[in-house]
């Protein structure tokens, strides 16, 4: 019986999708009506998907699910092939550290520390060798064109810079699947040009990619756009892949 | 089949913890001096508070050393059947002067005939005819030279008998201001006899004082060697029992009255019953007590207070900083490494608070002491663990803000700006 460890890169099955959800729903306590319900999604490993869908459709939510902040109240959530919603939350948030890297709306960077703090931060809990994490995250500085403000702190980067900061710190790990919350919605034309090819560079890579944005220019370079949020007092996520 | 497991948990290294704790407590110094102040202050009052204790203490125990016994009896606990000796060794004081403590030392005792000791200034009749009021009954004391000393007897005129007098039986002694007043003697420029059990005796001396033993100036003293020689040894089962005096420095009488009985005789040391006058130690000991459980009741207080100070600061910083949290959560943080983080960061500001507290109180003790010209005690042991109390003040005041941080759901709290 072969082992395989679920916290290692995943290599790429043949038709394995890397995430499925079967009808998943988040209903927050205290609330009557759910955030997100029904929703059926499946990824495949490498892709570039672009979630659309207007502000409150549940986009942030449906990251949260699939990126393990959330579990999903009601329906089925498989990673490569594991149920993950039952998990403990020990091994939820050793799949999370390990698997999955995260940018968020705000490049949410700690201001007083350096970038390379920053960067590291990410690894912090991964990887025991100081070393080791100095260089992972030195080399995912590089890769975001940033290697040079390493030193600098934080507070002192420009916003496109900043954002740049967070997808390296979300990739310091080298992770398996991205998860990208809106990273252009607070930055100029070039900046967020920057970051769209920076992700493409990255699903080229290997790396799934998951962009919730409106940025048009995201949908146009992404394999396959969903909406969110079209179905009224639900929210579902509907294909409109070429 | 492929059996899936979930293999290495994310893990944080006691290094890493107290790595990010002072790298968060460096970026953030006011926050960190605000935090900690409360552990500086609970801890500089706790030291201080238990430093003037112990300097207090060591100044009401010299206050009191000017109290403390100076004198010691010993007695035979059973009197001797009939008169036959004294029960003490003939070179009894020059043991006893051996003693470390011991100033003087002596032997005396009431000279019981089993009738009434008449002490007159004429010789009365033998019968018949006593004049009545010419004798009055006075208490006559025999002893050894050693005992005038042992009982600091002061003289307003005259001079105390001495070895020789003892030596050679000489019939004299000495008058108590009392006695001497009584019988009209206020001036020994000529010669003044006394008859004491119609036996003349010659004043040499008036005693005005007598620290040791004050019923001295209400009586008339012999040498106990002319006592004995005239009236033969004491009679103990009339109560004529001898009894040593000793007088040694302040402080030194517990020890000689646990010496002396050896001392007087290795072999019958418990057939003596040794006797010291009530001392103030019981009250000192109280008044330190007191002073002591004041102190550390304020010491407990303050630190307490401090404690309560540093988990308010840590809690409201744990709820500023409740996004960052939320991040670290959300790149592999289980909630027991926040925990970690928070227990880390208090327990340093706590050992940083109780370091430069524990300054602040020696500081202060030594201030105070030196204001007041007092010797300043700082016991060891209460200071050099005072960081460490620091540190375990700070580890606990972070436990209920490290519980709330570990629960901080990330997604609900990335959705706030990062305040750090």
């Amino acid at each position: 019986m072969a082992t395989e460890s679920l916290t290692q890169p995943i290599s790429r099955p043949s038709a394995q999708p890397l995430i499925e959800l079967r009808g998943a729903g988040v209903t927050y306590p205290g609330r009557k009506s759910p955030a997100l319900s029904g929703i059926d999604l499946a990824v495949r490993h490498g892709e570039l998907i672009t979630l659309t869908g207007p502000p409150g459709s549940g986009k942030s939510t449906l990251l949260s699910v699939v990126g393990l902040l959330l579990r999903p109240t009601t329906g089925s959530y498989l990673l490569n092939g594991l149920e993950v919603t039952k998990l403990r939350d020990k091994d939820r948030t050793a799949l999370r550290g390990r698997l999955i890297g995260r940018v968020f709306q705000r490049p949410q960077l700690l201001a007083s520390r350096s970038v390379l703090d920053n960067v590291t931060l990410a690894v912090l809990y991964a990887r025991p060798l100081r070393l080791e994490r100095s260089n992972a995250a030195a080399a995912a500085l590089e890769r975001v064109g940033l290697a040079h403000r390493m030193h600098s702190l934080a507070s002192e980067l420009a916003a496109g810079e900043q954002q740049r900061v967070a997808i390296a710190r979300a990739i310091a790990g080298n992770p398996s699947l991205l998860l990208c919350d809106d990273p252009t919605a607070s930055l100029d034309q070039a900046a967020a040009a920057q970051v769209i090819r920076l992700l493409v560079d990255l699903q080229k890579g290997g790396t799934t990619v998951l962009v919730a944005t409106r940025d048009q220019l995201a949908a146009a370079h992404s394999s396959r756009s969903l909406a969110v949020g079209l179905g009224g007092a639900g929210a579902f996520a509907e294909d409109f892949s070429p | 089949m492929i059996r899936r497991r979930i293999s290495q948990p994310t893990r944080l290294r006691a290094a890493d913890a107290i790595g990010e704790a002072c790298t968060v407590i460096l970026a953030r110094p006011a926050r960190a001096l605000v935090t900690s102040l409360g552990t500086l202050l609970g801890v500089a009052w706790f030291v201080s508070a238990l430093g003037l204790a112990s300097t207090a203490g060591g100044q009401v125990t010299s206050a009191f050393a000017h109290r403390l016994p100076t004198h010691v009896w010993i007695t035979p606990k059973r009197a001797s059947p009939a008169p036959a000796a004294i029960p003490y060794p003939a070179n009894l004081q020059q043991r006893l002067r051996a003693l470390r403590g011991v100033i003087a030392a002596g032997v005396f005792w009431p000279l019981r005939l089993g009738r009434p000791v008449l002490v007159s200034a004429l010789p009365q009749p033998a019968t018949g005819n006593r004049q009545p009021g010419a004798g009055r009954q006075a208490p006559v004391i025999a002893a050894s030279p050693g005992f005038l000393a042992a009982a600091a007897v002061q003289l307003s005129s005259g001079r105390p008998f001495s070895d020789w007098d003892q030596a050679h039986h000489v019939q004299v002694c000495l008058a108590g201001a009392v006695v001497a007043s009584a019988m009209g003697i206020t001036d020994l420029r000529r010669q003044r006899t006394i008859y004491v059990d119609d036996v003349p005796c010659v004043v040499i001396g008036i005693v005005s004082r007598a620290s040791g033993r004050q019923s001295v100036l209400r009586s008339v003293v012999l040498p106990s060697a002319t006592a004995i020689a005239l009236w033969g040894a004491p009679d103990e089962q009339a109560g004529a029992m001898p009894t040593v005096l000793i007088r040694t420095r302040p402080g030194a009488a517990d020890l000689v009255a646990r010496q002396a009985p050896l001392v007087i005789s290795q072999d019958r040391a418990d057939q003596f019953a040794v006797r010291l006058p009530p001392g103030p130690g019981q009250l000192r000991d109280q008044v330190i007590s007191t002073l002591t459980s004041l102190f550390y009741a304020l010491g407990w207080i303050s630190l307490a207070i401090g404690t309560v100070s540093i988990a308010s600061v840590t809690w409201l910083s744990v709820r500023e900083r409740s996004a960052e949290f939320g991040l670290r959560r959300a790149v592999g943080a289980r909630r027991r490494h926040i925990v970690a983080h928070i227990l880390c960061e208090s327990a340093i500001l706590g050992l940083t608070g109780g370091l430069a507290g524990a300054s602040l109180g020696v500081a202060v003790i030594i201030l105070l002491a030196r204001a007041r010209g007092w010797v300043p005690v700082i016991a060891p042991l209460t200071v050099l663990p005072a960081p460490l109390g620091g540190a375990a003040a700070g580890m606990l005041a972070g436990i209920i803000p490290a519980m709330f941080a570990a629960r901080i759901q990330p997604a609900e709290s990335l959705s706030r700006s990062l305040a750090i």
